[in-house]
């Protein structure tokens, strides 16, 4: 019994060591700059960030799980850098029908709504790049990075969003009003992740 | 005369023009991360622009073909598993002619299938064209895809390394290696496309008059 205490402890620990570093080491727009166009399309378009961020966590850690059970036939192919994009993207394809189906089976209500969010999140780079990343993990590495993505892109979209508005004011130069002046707020927060870490991320 | 000639042909320079005032990168913000992330020398930006023109311009030119009357999540799976598909070639191409490049440019290069012209705006824009508008729009997001690359490429690889393509430029008076950091590839595309908006701006800028009736008024 003890053991079994242990065991579910250490996974515990280390699962949430991973997740911590998705979201802070290798956030996935601040450091990696993926999915940069998605979150600046969804402040945009005043859609919530965190129902963005739960399907995009979602699609993610359950595509996460697929990648896992597959990787292991996968890399033992003798092209599998060539074969691995294709297969992702057809376990991503698979995930993303499932939960457009439960949507609109379970979630009616709601269903419209999130629809257009499904499809925006389901193929980006925050996805498929989660899951090229997270490779060399366990079962629960696999989930904890893909749970750690998903909280690391809410939280650096919720932090271009409150400057968003001021980045669209008058008192910023007609040039750099929008898209130009967010890129550099984004860089100055990426300087600042970058600080945190203290070195450069391999790629 | 530049703006006079942009205003008489506005429609059809917004129309086509996807080098300069619509680039993908500069002024639309896609396909950004491998820009800001992997293209710190001009060797990564110049493999980045021919796997990102061969995987976008074969895959959006062969997913036209997909009947419109499949849903459009399967056309948007089909899309992606046809860019999956272009890549293999891409990168024996790539491992061909810059095999080094392949390594560098790390999970970016993978992650092209999945770009925004491939994924979404082949749905929203390009397939309700005809097949040479298509083609004409498509070139000329790659060429204005391959322009803002190589410029971020070369000027970090310059001012970073003090190299060009790998060479050493003799009695460069600094380096500032930072610059080869993602943050700088976010301040460094931010301010090209502050140069892209000006420009924008100066050219939507209404004509004076005497502008209007030209020099021989």
């Amino acid at each position: 019994m003890h053991s079994f205490l242990q065991t579910v402890k250490d996974t515990a620990m280390q699962m949430a060591s991973i997740a911590v570093i998705a979201v802070f080491v290798q956030n996935i727009i601040f450091t990696r700059a993926l999915d940069t166009s998605a979150s600046l399309f969804i402040i945009r378009k005043r859609y919530s960030i965190w129902q963005f961020g739960v399907i995009l966590t979602t699609i993610t850690t359950l595509s996460s799980i697929l990648v896992f059970f597959a990787d292991k036939h996968i890399q033992r192919l003798r092209y599998s850098y060539y074969m691995t994009p294709l297969f992702y993207v057809m376990m991503v394809g698979f995930v993303y029908i499932a939960i457009l189906l439960f949507c609109s089976r379970f979630l009616k209500k709601y269903n419209e709504q999130i629809k257009p969010m499904i499809h925006l999140s389901a193929f980006n780079g925050a996805v498929l790049g989660a899951l090229l990343l997270s490779g060399k993990y366990s079962l629960s590495g696999h989930i904890a990075f893909g749970l750690g993505t998903g909280l690391g892109f809410i939280l650096a979209s919720y932090l271009i969003s409150i400057g968003y508005d001021r980045l669209n004011s008058d008192k910023i130069p007609p040039a750099f009003r929008g898209f130009p002046i967010t890129l550099i707020y984004v860089g100055i927060l990426s300087l600042a992740f970058y600080g945190l870490i203290g070195h450069e991320l391999s790629i | 005369m530049i703006r006079k000639f942009y205003q008489k042909h506005r429609a059809t320079i917004e129309k086509y023009d996807q080098f300069l005032l619509n680039n993908p990168v500069l002024e639309r913000g896609l396909v950004v991360a491998p820009v800001i992330v992997t293209c710190n020398s001009l060797q990564n930006a110049c493999s980045l622009s021919i796997a990102f023109a061969f995987i976008t311009i074969l895959s959006v030119f062969l997913t036209a073909f997909i009947p419109r009357r499949i849903p459009y999540t399967l056309r948007v799976i089909l899309n992606a598993i046809t860019a999956s598909l272009l890549f293999i070639p891409a990168v024996l191409l790539l491992r061909r002619y810059f095999p080094e490049s392949v390594f560098n440019l790390g999970i970016y290069l993978p992650l092209l299938v999945t770009n925004s012209l491939i994924v979404q705006k082949s749905e929203s824009r390009y397939h309700h064209e005809k097949l040479p508008t298509m083609l004409l729009q498509l070139l000329t997001a790659a060429g204005g895809f391959a322009a803002a690359v190589c410029i971020v490429g070369a000027l970090r690889e310059l001012l970073g390394k003090a190299t060009l393509m790998g060479k050493p430029v003799e009695n460069f008076p600094f380096t500032a290696p930072a610059l080869l950091l993602p943050f700088a590839g976010f301040l460094l595309v931010g301010f090209l496309a502050a140069a892209v908006q000006k420009l924008r701006n100066y050219l939507n800028k209404p004509l004076k008059q005497k502008e209007k009736e030209g020099p021989h008024a």
